[in-house]
């Protein structure tokens, strides 16, 4: 994945979620990471739809729970 | 501005007087909150903003408003006709016009309460709630003349997102979100009370189509057909509004003549004489207004740039805050709303006999301006925004056509103006040179191949050419940085002055000094070193090799 992009993935992942400049995030998942409730999940979509100009359909939104699987799903849509 | 840009404004604020005020909105307001912050920052406020719970507006507007908060309402078409709210779904039956006219007048008497209110409205579609297309179409006409009355500033249904309102109740569209919160903020300042007094636009691109530099001033287009017809459309606002008293300022990237030259062949409907003064050089054009501005001694506040280049416009958003920047675009679906935004701003009811001569009266004092000196805003972190592509190309061999036409047709950053014929090409590529393109991509799209570089065999920057299209990203500067760093690096620059390259001029005094014609050195360690960060700007990669 280009690097600039995840460099911006991770710093988006910190302020969302409001952690240390410094915090690791490639490993937070949805399912064990307490601060990711569904109002975090709004403000996470909507910063990532902000940052990087796509709109995420509420099907893919469902499915984007971990850093890993945003990271993903961006190296297919952000050029 | 972009979500972590306005973290990062946020970050760099050291802190101003408060902006206190509450935020009035049925829809859920949290993403916004980050842009407002930055927006008031930006203006040097510190942004306090109480919001309401969701969905709670028509409970608050039918309580006593609070005696001394400035409030802002963000309104919707729904905020003033309850049913035409998409969250209730359909009424059984359509709704009777009457009804409906009732219920707006019932919401505007409400909002006209409050008096030291500020109001933005989008535009959103509405559910067909009337029995016909031709109905619902009045309504939506309505409920927008509604809004005017109320002063509001309108913004388009592209500021809105439906699926967003459904899913979440957020009903902002997010790549609007920093459009909004700027809405918000002036409204929270109450700016927009005061018309303003000036007009700057740039000039390629934005009051014709082309590049009067790169196309010729033969290829330009501003009549009214075909693509021209937006320009055309754009020139005769800005003719309205000179004639109604708003002072025109044309600022350029270019040498003066030709800047000029369209209003020399007298077929525009723009003249030179509708503007009060018109600057063209290569100095930063926030270095220029902010002359315009001492010179006429008129308020940096009263100033909208108008450019299609948005790193143009960042520069002038860094240096003057005080300058409302608009990005102009002649796409169908966005002219109509940034022509509505220009006549918001400077529109007047009525105008006298005083507005039409004020541009003469004003070009007496302009006449004397020289163009500044002063370097413009440190552009760095929105160039890094940019996510700026820059792909190196071996067109030494296979198809050479795009680098043979820029060298020929390039002419202000062109190192020596020279054109080649391709025979004189293919001598020098024998002999062991080597020819390099590059192409550059960037969030907005992809700029094609830009700039070309032919190195002789002993060395020698033969030609070295860029697109003036790409001008002010530091493109030259990272692109000699990559040359630079190579095993193979040039030794030396063959310079010529010309009457047309003046930025390169510029560009050889930061990176060697005072440049003097001939041959110029190519200190490949020093310029590795020193252009480094330059270079760091862009994703580069190089597509070497036979091709």
């Amino acid at each position: 994945m280009n690097e600039v992009i995840k460099q911006k993935l991770e710093d988006i992942f910190r302020l969302v979620f409001e952690l240390p400049s410094d915090a690791k995030v490639g490993d937070i998942q949805q399912i064990d990471f307490d601060k990711w409730d569904s109002l975090s999940h709004v403000s996470l979509m909507s910063a990532i739809e902000n940052e990087f100009g796509l709109e995420v359909d509420i099907a893919e939104s469902i499915s984007l729970t971990s850093f890993e699987s945003i990271e993903l799903y961006l190296s297919r849509k952000v050029v | 501005m972009k979500f972590l840009e306005a973290h990062a404004a946020i970050k760099e604020f050291s802190g101003g007087p408060p902006l206190k005020f509450l935020l009035a909105c049925s829809a859920v307001t949290d993403t916004l909150d980050v842009f407002v912050k930055a927006h008031a920052a930006s203006k040097g406020l510190d942004a306090q903003v109480d919001t309401l719970p969701f969905d709670t507006l028509g409970q608050f507007l039918r309580a006593e408003p609070p005696s001394d908060e400035r409030e802002v309402f963000v309104l919707f078409p729904w905020n003033l006709v309850r049913e035409t709210d998409w969250r209730t779904g359909l009424p059984a039956q359509s709704s009777s016009g009457e009804s409906v006219h009732q219920a707006m007048a019932e919401s505007l008497r409400l909002l006209s309460l409050r008096r030291s209110a500020g109001f933005v409205y989008i535009a959103a579609p509405i559910p067909p709630l009337l029995g016909t297309e031709a109905r619902c179409s009045e309504l939506s006409d309505q409920l927008l003349a509604a809004a005017r009355g109320l002063g509001a500033t309108v913004l388009s249904p592209a500021n809105f997102s439906l699926s967003s309102y459904f899913q979440t109740g957020n009903a902002f569209a997010s790549h609007a979100l920093s459009d909004i919160a700027e809405a918000v903020v002036i409204a929270a300042i109450g700016q927009q009370l005061a018309p303003k007094k000036v007009l700057v636009t740039d000039f390629d691109n934005t009051l014709w189509a082309g590049v009067v530099g790169e196309d010729g001033v033969d290829n330009l287009a501003y009549s009214a057909e075909g693509a021209g017809f937006p320009f055309f459309v754009y020139q005769s606002l800005l003719r309205k509004l000179k004639n109604e008293g708003t002072l025109l300022v044309g600022v350029s990237r270019n040498d003066r003549d030709l800047a000029l030259a369209p209003f020399d062949l007298d077929e525009m409907l723009l003249k030179e004489s509708d503007f009060v003064t018109i600057l063209a050089s290569y100095h930063s054009k926030s270095a220029q207004i902010a002359q315009v501005a001492e010179m006429l001694n008129l308020n940096l506040d009263s100033f909208v740039f108008v450019d299609d280049n948005p790193v143009e416009l960042e520069e002038v958003r860094r240096a003057l805050p005080e300058v409302e920047c608009m990005q102009f675009s002649a796409d169908g679906t966005m002219l109509p709303s940034i022509l509505m935004s220009l006549t918001q701003r400077f529109g007047k009811g009525a105008h006298t006999e005083e507005d039409a001569k004020r541009t003469d009266m004003y070009r007496l004092r302009a006449a004397s301006i020289v163009p500044s000196e002063v370097s413009g805003a440190d552009l760095r972190t929105f160039l890094q925004s940019l996510q700026m592509k820059l792909t190196i190309k071996e067109r030494s061999f296979g198809d050479h056509t795009r680098c043979l036409q820029l060298i020929n047709k390039t002419n202000q950053f062109n190192i020596n103006g020279d054109r080649l014929a391709e025979q004189e090409l293919q001598t020098i590529l024998s002999a062991g040179g080597r020819l390099i393109g590059a192409t550059l991509e960037e969030t907005g799209g992809s700029h094609g191949e830009v700039v070309a570089c032919l190195i002789s065999v002993d060395g020698t920057i033969e030609a070295f050419v860029m697109s003036c299209r790409v001008f002010q990203r530091r493109l030259e500067y990272a692109f000699t940085a990559w040359l630079a760093s190579q095993s193979d690096a040039p030794t030396q620059f063959r310079y010529g002055p010309t009457a047309r390259n003046e930025p390169v001029r510029l560009f050889l005094e930061q990176i060697v000094g005072t440049p003097a014609g001939g041959l110029i050195r190519f200190d490949a360690k020093n310029l590795a070193t020193s252009l480094a960060p330059d270079l760091q700007l862009f994703d580069v990669a190089a597509e070497l090799g036979d091709t």
